[in-house]
């Protein structure tokens, strides 16, 4: 059950930055031998007016890209998650096959 | 302008002092670890902000607050009482009261360190659930964890036993990653960095229970 949440940054304000402290973490978890999985923390989502799907994508935060879309396409957009949460490569690769048509 | 995590934010309002470190740093794992975001005024760098603008906006930012009032007693110094964290419990409680839409939703946890204390310092509380922690951070982090629950609703966070023992092994880990930040382990003490090597930290371990 807890590996269902997703644990939160902060805004950055301090000296590390995300990418830096997730390195550190999985240098110091590693020589522990604590074995880690990739997160599956990306979620897929179409873009839609009504019911018509406008485009296809990607997000770790689908309320804040929700209000980005809007700022570009109109309020009257939003956005629908497609399946579960995933990996952010098993994401790109969905992502992909959108663009490409065949999925 | 109101965050956009408005119901991940907990605000913390407690005693900032040495003493009370060991409880505090276990609080603000305790809530990543819910998969909360803590705030408080520790995080705010802009000097040129009068601090009680910076509460009242950290405050107007959270669902959530856990207030801790068992640090009241009078200063070795100035024999004077500390009442800041009083106040910001009204602060808080005022939001609620007065605030709209969100600001209405808030929820808050009162901590004292003994039972029935706060009657005789700010009995106006009283009818309100105080949980009590005996200056213990286990304690602090079961009542936070229980808390948490209660009051979100979410059944994604894990017992207080496991929040414990992640809490154990992270405090074993802080060494090495001061020393792969390239930090001592007094600057990862302050809370921007603290909070971020929590989140960092608990973001991949928990994914290797998964």
């Amino acid at each position: 059950m807890a590996a269902q949440r997703i644990v939160k940054y902060p805004p950055k304000r301090g000296q590390l930055s995300k990418s830096q402290v997730e390195r550190a973490v999985r240098e110091v978890l590693e020589a522990r031998g604590v074995p880690i999985e990739p997160k599956r923390d990306t979620y897929k989502y179409h873009l839609k007016r009504g019911n018509k799907v406008i485009r296809s994508g990607i997000t770790n935060d689908l309320d804040r890209r929700e209000k980005e879309h809007q700022r570009n396409y109109g309020k009257d957009v939003h956005i629908q998650q497609v399946g579960n949460r995933t990996t952010r490569e098993g994401a790109r690769e969905w992502e992909k096959k959108q663009r490409r048509g065949t999925s | 302008m109101q965050s956009t995590h408005y119901n991940d934010n907990v605000f913390i309002n407690c005693p900032f002092d040495s003493a009370y470190k060991p409880l505090f740093d276990a609080i603000v794992f305790a809530v990543h670890d819910c998969g909360f975001v803590a705030r408080c005024a520790l995080e705010e760098g802009d000097a040129s902000q009068v601090r009680i603008d910076k509460i009242y906006n950290i405050i107007e930012d959270c669902r959530y607050g856990i207030h801790d009032i068992s640090r009241t007693e009078l200063d070795e110094v100035s024999r004077l009482p500390r009442f800041n964290m009083p106040l910001e419990l009204g602060i808080f409680l005022g939001a609620k009261r007065f605030g709209v839409e969100d600001q209405k939703r808030k929820k808050c946890l009162v901590m004292d360190k003994e039972q029935y204390r706060y009657q005789k310092f700010i009995s106006d509380i009283a009818g309100q659930d105080i949980f009590i922690h005996n200056n213990s951070p286990e304690e602090i982090i079961r009542v936070v964890r229980d808390w948490l629950g209660t009051a979100s609703g979410r059944r994604t966070i894990p017992g207080g036993g496991i929040i414990w023992r992640h809490y154990q092994d992270f405090l074993n880990d802080l060494p090495q990653l001061a020393q792969r930040f390239q930090l001592e382990l007094a600057d990862l003490e302050d809370f921007n960095n603290y909070i971020y090597a929590v989140a960092g930290w608990l973001s991949l371990y928990s994914s290797s229970e998964s």
